[in-house]
């Protein structure tokens, strides 16, 4: 019985993280599946929501623990009225969190979307790094190094610790369902047909009166923003944070490997994609000697995008061709 | 009345080698001026050494039409790969693979084991590795160009999915470099030795001269490549009208296979002077260049390899002196918002790229 219930709590942990990876595939997936913009800046945007969720909803820190980190909100206990016995506070962090990301996209966005793809690629990298010193330096917004910890949870005292992420997990995946229904429908629109077009041939785009700067840049913040609600998600499912957290292999690589392995372009292959490549990632871990090395993962994950770049370049579900109808309307 | 435009019209007739002269001076009479020469000279000579990655991550720009993201890994392979060559005692520990062990490297123990070679602090092993690593890392380039870029090219593939492959690329290499080495700190042997004072208040490492004496040597080199040799005129033939190239009887790929070439050796002397100089190397080291030179490409215009040598300058003085004002840990953020700033002011550089 208790083996049992040990894979079950295992099986919820690996959800909680799993599901977590899976909104920041489903971001990438509108920025690179969906519209070709180039982010290898992902833990930016990772970074700035998970700080801006922590920020606002955690408890002022003792100065007799902390000298330098004076952040002095406690916004939760001070501003009662919003209490209303649901944690509103989780909401609150998270608009915070959709805000903040998409004001700094909109930023990068405005300067450097008119570069070539891969030279954008560049800009937000500079971002990621630009994002990890401040919080690494700034040590009175973040503590700096030594990290934000004891990060309130969402509905903490409603469920037993030993059984919070049961009800997290399936918080997470109802997240994804929704977060999958906006994006589906984002794409199925007339504006997602513009993006897909902008993805295939800019020059024709623009020749057909769309102004395709515009559009990418509404593409690079919606995926920010989502990016930006997974850093949330994180924040107050792990409960710490400090500026390791956001080192580009856990926070940019991996992500990459999961939208690559699960199809970019497809939604659901995105989504799918997460939950494969941390099978992987955790899996290997019981595997004996040699096998389990966290640098052997590193050089997995670069063979796995590589190899499926090269062999198998549309993923494991690759994106749904649009069957145009054969000349044929409703009508006749 | 003379509008402002007609000014600037008359400012664009100028030789663009008298303005950047001219910058030059007036901006080292400012560092002067400020108190921070040594910042600045400091800052020149490690922007040659940027130089190095960004003519290479621009010629292949010119050539293959994508942006190489594993530039920067290939500069830590290649101190990697100099490094059994070259150091006297290396300790692989805490790899899972084996248990701890060291061995002596090549050339020491062919009895070439000097340190501090002149006012220098490396010795002659570590001057022999450099051609060493140059040959390995330009077959490994030409390996990956024959088995993975090129495949994707003849498919058909966009210049995203170009630089998305090398981005995997760039992961897997750090990732054999940390299998199989580890991830703790290496230097080359090296013996302490002072900053030589070059009066005027200007007191630089004596391994920063070697290392700008060298890349400004090696610039003059691609220069002279690129300018009088049959390689370097069909390499800008191909960078400049692919097609009709190919028509005048230019082998592309034999083009695009020097190209990597001359773009390998180039990052792998910048990966080894640059271990050099800071007199320690690690996995990470290369990812983090990755910013400064490609904020030196994007500078200077993309496509440019000319530009790319006076963006890398303009990003290493920028990157030194700002740490007299600011916080130091922020000299990258410094090199990013360079680079923003000139992209909102020129979008195509400061010598104009390509498209």
């Amino acid at each position: 019985m208790d083996f049992i219930l040990s894979i079950f709590n295992y099986l919820s942990t690996y959800i909680v993280i799993a599901g977590i990876y899976a909104i920041f595939s489903l971001g990438l997936n509108i920025h690179w599946g969906y519209t070709g913009i180039f982010n290898i800046g992902i833990s930016a945007f990772f970074a700035l929501g998970a700080y801006t969720a922590a920020i606002l909803t955690s408890s002022s820190p003792s100065p007799e623990m902390f000298e330098d980190f004076i952040w002095g909100g406690n916004l939760p206990q001070n501003m009662g009225f919003l209490n209303l016995g649901i944690d509103l506070w989780y909401f609150v962090g998270m608009l915070g969190a959709i805000l903040i990301c998409g004001i700094a996209a909109t930023i990068i966005g405005w300067i450097t979307l008119k570069l070539r793809d891969d030279y954008f690629a560049i800009s937000t990298l500079g971002l990621a790094e630009t994002v990890r010193f401040i919080f690494l330096n700034e040590k009175w917004l973040a503590n700096g190094s030594r990290g934000m910890y004891r990060i309130p949870k969402f509905l903490g005292e409603w469920f037993p610790p030993a059984y919070y992420n049961y009800f997290y997990g399936f918080f997470i995946l109802l997240l994804i369902f929704i977060l999958y229904l906006i994006v589906q429908r984002a794409i199925n629109s007339p504006w997602g047909r513009v993006l897909k077009a902008i993805r295939e041939d800019e020059i024709a785009t623009a020749a057909g009166g769309k102004n395709v700067f515009i559009f990418k840049l509404q593409s690079f913040v919606l995926g920010a923003c989502i990016m930006g609600i997974g850093g949330v998600v994180y924040a107050h499912g792990i409960r710490y944070l400090d500026p390791l957290t956001f080192d580009p292999l856990m926070a940019t690589f991996i992500i990459w490997a999961m939208l690559m392995v699960g199809g970019s372009g497809n939604n659901k292959g995105a989504i799918i994609g997460a939950f494969i490549v941390w099978a992987i990632w955790t899996w290997t871990d019981f595997l004996p000697g040699f096998l389990a090395d966290p640098n052997l993962k590193f050089l997995m994950i670069g063979l796995l995008i590589t190899m499926v770049i090269v062999i198998k370049p549309e993923g494991i579900i690759g994106e749904r061709k649009i069957k145009l109808s054969s000349g044929k309307s409703k009508k006749d | 009345m003379i509008s402002y435009k007609q000014i600037l019209n008359y400012f664009n007739v100028i030789p663009t080698y008298i303005k950047v002269i001219f910058s030059f001076v007036i901006s080292l009479g400012l560092s002067f001026i400020l108190g921070v020469q040594d910042l600045y000279v400091h800052g020149l000579l490690i922007g040659t050494v940027f130089a190095l990655g960004a003519i290479g991550i621009t010629l292949l720009y010119s050539i293959v039409k994508f942006a190489h993201v594993a530039h920067g890994d290939f500069m830590t392979l290649a101190a990697y790969l100099a490094f059994p060559f070259a150091a006297s005692v290396i300790k692989v520990e805490y790899v899972s693979y084996a248990e701890n062990f060291s061995f002596t490297g090549l050339f020491p123990l062919l009895g070439l084991d000097q340190v501090g070679l002149w006012i220098f602090t490396f010795g002659i092993p570590t001057l022999l590795a450099i051609p060493v690593a140059m040959i390995i890392l330009a077959l490994i380039a030409v390996l990956l160009e024959i088995f993975v870029y090129r495949k994707l090219r003849n498919r058909g593939s966009s210049d995203a999915m170009l630089a998305m492959s090398s981005f995997g690329i760039a992961i897997l290499l750090r990732g054999a470099v940390q299998t199989i080495f580890g991830t703790q700190l290496r230097s080359f042997d090296r013996i302490s030795k002072p900053f030589l004072d070059l009066g005027l208040g200007i007191a630089i490492p004596p391994d920063l001269i070697f290392l700008g004496i060298s890349a400004v040597i090696l610039c003059f080199i691609t220069h002279y490549i690129l300018q009088y040799t049959k390689i370097g005129k069909s390499m800008r033939a191909t960078s400049d009208n692919p097609d009709l190239a190919m028509v005048t009887g230019i082998n592309v790929n034999k083009v695009i296979i020097n190209t990597w070439i001359l773009a390998a050796c180039l990052a792998a002397c910048a990966g080894i002077l640059v271990s050099i100089f800071s007199a320690q190397f690690m996995p990470q080291m290369g990812w983090k260049l990755l910013i400064p030179i490609f904020a030196a490409v994007v500078l200077g215009g993309v496509g440019n390899a000319y530009g790319a040598f006076i963006g890398a300058i303009i990003v290493g003085i920028s990157m030194e002196v700002s740490t007299e004002y600011i916080n130091p840990a922020y000299k990258l953020a410094i090199a990013f918002t360079i680079m923003l700033l000139v992209l909102l002011v020129k979008p195509r550089g400061l010598l104009g790229g390509k498209e």
